[in-house]
């Protein structure tokens, strides 16, 4: 299993953001859904060994995180987009990615080919050489993604990767996903519950700090029969966390 | 190896693009192995051409040096790195203003430029990059120690003009900087990097800045024998930030 959590728990002061957590992933493209504050960037930023919990105990790729060696482990396995993507203005993209790879240490001769094939992937190759400051909101997407799959990770966690992808771009994103997830587990944090019915094989619900459900996305299709929203997708995930909440 | 070499008039043709596939595939193995063949390919390729390949090459394989100078010079560190020396340029200000039979201003200001700078180069929010950074294998102690040498870098050359101009004897101040510097670093492996920091500096208040506020004489943390204790300080703290450097991480990441 590349993932395992148990009863995890992270405070902010008095309120628990996520209280008594589990969870356990293994190959694929798990898509993490849930409403506003329901926990889902706390749990990306913990699983990305950004933030500590308070409790409970999390394993990631056979590793205990909360040990300095398994984290450092994991953290060359590890590629993470976090949700608010921070970069220096004044490299380009290459230079930023480049970057990146050089602090997962993945070793100097392999640099160039990784970045190469990340920017292309993302299709940003034509652009390598354009100022970070320079592009625009999609872009900027697409160069976070670039420098999360540069080191070919075993763990890719991605905190709505789609934010400002226009719908080609998204799409494509999706081909991506589905190639990364052969090989990797990937979890993908997002609103949007037509990514997660199209790309995604497993599917993750949290509200309130807990997962209300773990399926795959048919099974939160088949959920919602009969129930409101656009898409079956949506109408199983308004059904459960309904049911959650009652 | 084969005692086939590369004619002038086959490098010739391979620069041209002349050479059919087989021939130019053979080419190119053998100027693989043959320093004195590849010379005679690169004589006769276009200047221009060698030139671009050449700038490529060195673009993809200086990356590891400059990735330290990239970790080390952050746009926060570039701020942290005005503060000193706006800090320098006040202390001048201040020293000009002051009375010059009084302690000098620089040997109580100096020390806490240093300190305003780490703190301004490894506070949460001020470092765009710390999320990735943190997410990454790095060490956490060895960004902390690239980022303290460069504020000491760059805060101390000024700060030893100021200091000369003055005559107020450098060991006077640098000895508690590097003290004040190895405390917060110490004291990061327990506290977050900006209370770290306040609270090295609170120790430069408490032994310098308020007895020199009270009394004209010059306070205990400037004294002659001083610098010894400040260095010894500096000793003890970097021994614990290395038994420590365990529980460093995350520094600058917002929670």
């Amino acid at each position: 299993m590349t993932v395992r959590v148990e009863d995890l728990v992270v405070a902010y002061r008095r309120s628990r953001v996520l209280d008594g957590l589990d969870l356990s992933l293994d190959r694929g493209v798990h898509g993490l859904l849930g409403p506003n504050g329901a926990g889902k960037t706390t749990l990306v930023r913990v699983l990305a060994t950004v933030l500590q919990a308070a409790g409970g105990t999390v394993r990631l790729l056979g590793q205990d995180v909360s040990v300095r060696e398994g984290r450092t482990h994991v953290r060359r396995r590890l590629g993470y987009l976090p949700q608010q993507l921070g970069y220096f203005p004044g490299f380009t993209v290459r230079e930023f990615v480049e970057y990146m790879a050089w602090l997962k240490e993945v070793p100097a001769a392999r640099v160039p080919g990784a970045v190469d094939e990340a920017l292309e992937r993302v299709d940003l190759t034509a652009r390598a050489g354009s100022r970070m400051r320079t592009l625009s909101g999609g872009m900027l997407r697409r160069a976070g993604i670039a420098q999360a799959i540069v080191n070919d990770p075993d763990l890719l966690l991605l905190d709505e990767p789609t934010a400002g992808l226009d719908p080609e771009q998204r799409v494509g994103f999706r081909t991506l996903l589905r190639e990364l997830g052969a090989s990797a587990t990937v979890l993908v944090s997002t609103h949007l519950v037509e990514d997660v019915a199209s790309a995604c094989t497993g599917v993750v619900l949290l509200d309130a700090g807990r997962v209300v459900f773990t399926g795959s996305a048919e099974e939160l299709a088949a959920a919602g029969e009969g129930g409101e929203g656009d898409t079956a997708s949506e109408r199983g995930y308004l059904a459960l966390l309904r049911g959650a909440r009652t | 190896m084969s005692g086939w070499h590369v004619t002038p008039e086959s490098a010739a043709a391979y620069a041209a693009d002349r050479l059919d596939e087989v021939e130019a595939w053979s080419t190119e193995a053998h100027v693989e192995r043959c320093g004195a063949c590849a010379s005679l390919v690169s004589a006769a390729a276009d200047p221009a051409i060698l030139a671009d390949v050449r700038a490529r090459v060195l673009e993809r394989t200086r990356s590891p040096a400059r990735g330290f100078v990239r970790l080390t010079v952050t746009p926060a560190m570039g701020l942290a790195w005005l503060a000193a020396v706006a800090g320098v340029i006040v202390g001048v200000l201040l020293l000009d203003v002051l009375d010059a039979t009084r302690l000098p201003a620089v040997l109580l200001v100096a020390p806490l430029l240093p300190l305003l700078g780490l703190a301004l180069g490894c506070a949460p929010g001020v470092d765009a990059s710390a999320e990735l950074l943190a997410s990454t294998p790095v060490s956490t102690l060895r960004v902390l120690l690239l980022r303290a040498a460069a504020v000491l870098l760059i805060s101390v050359p000024p700060l030893l003009v100021v200091s000369l101009l003055t005559s107020a004897g450098p060991f006077l101040w640098l000895a508690p900087s590097a003290g004040l510097v190895a405390l917060a670093l110490a004291l990061t492996t327990r506290l977050r990097v900006e209370v770290a920091t306040g609270a090295a500096a609170g120790v430069w208040a408490l032994l310098a800045l308020g007895p020199a506020a009270l009394q004209e004489a010059p306070p205990p943390a400037l004294a002659p024998g001083a610098p010894a204790a400040w260095a010894a300080l500096a000793a003890v703290c970097v021994a614990l930030l290395v038994v420590r450097r365990e529980h460093l991480d995350r520094v600058g990441v917002p929670r």
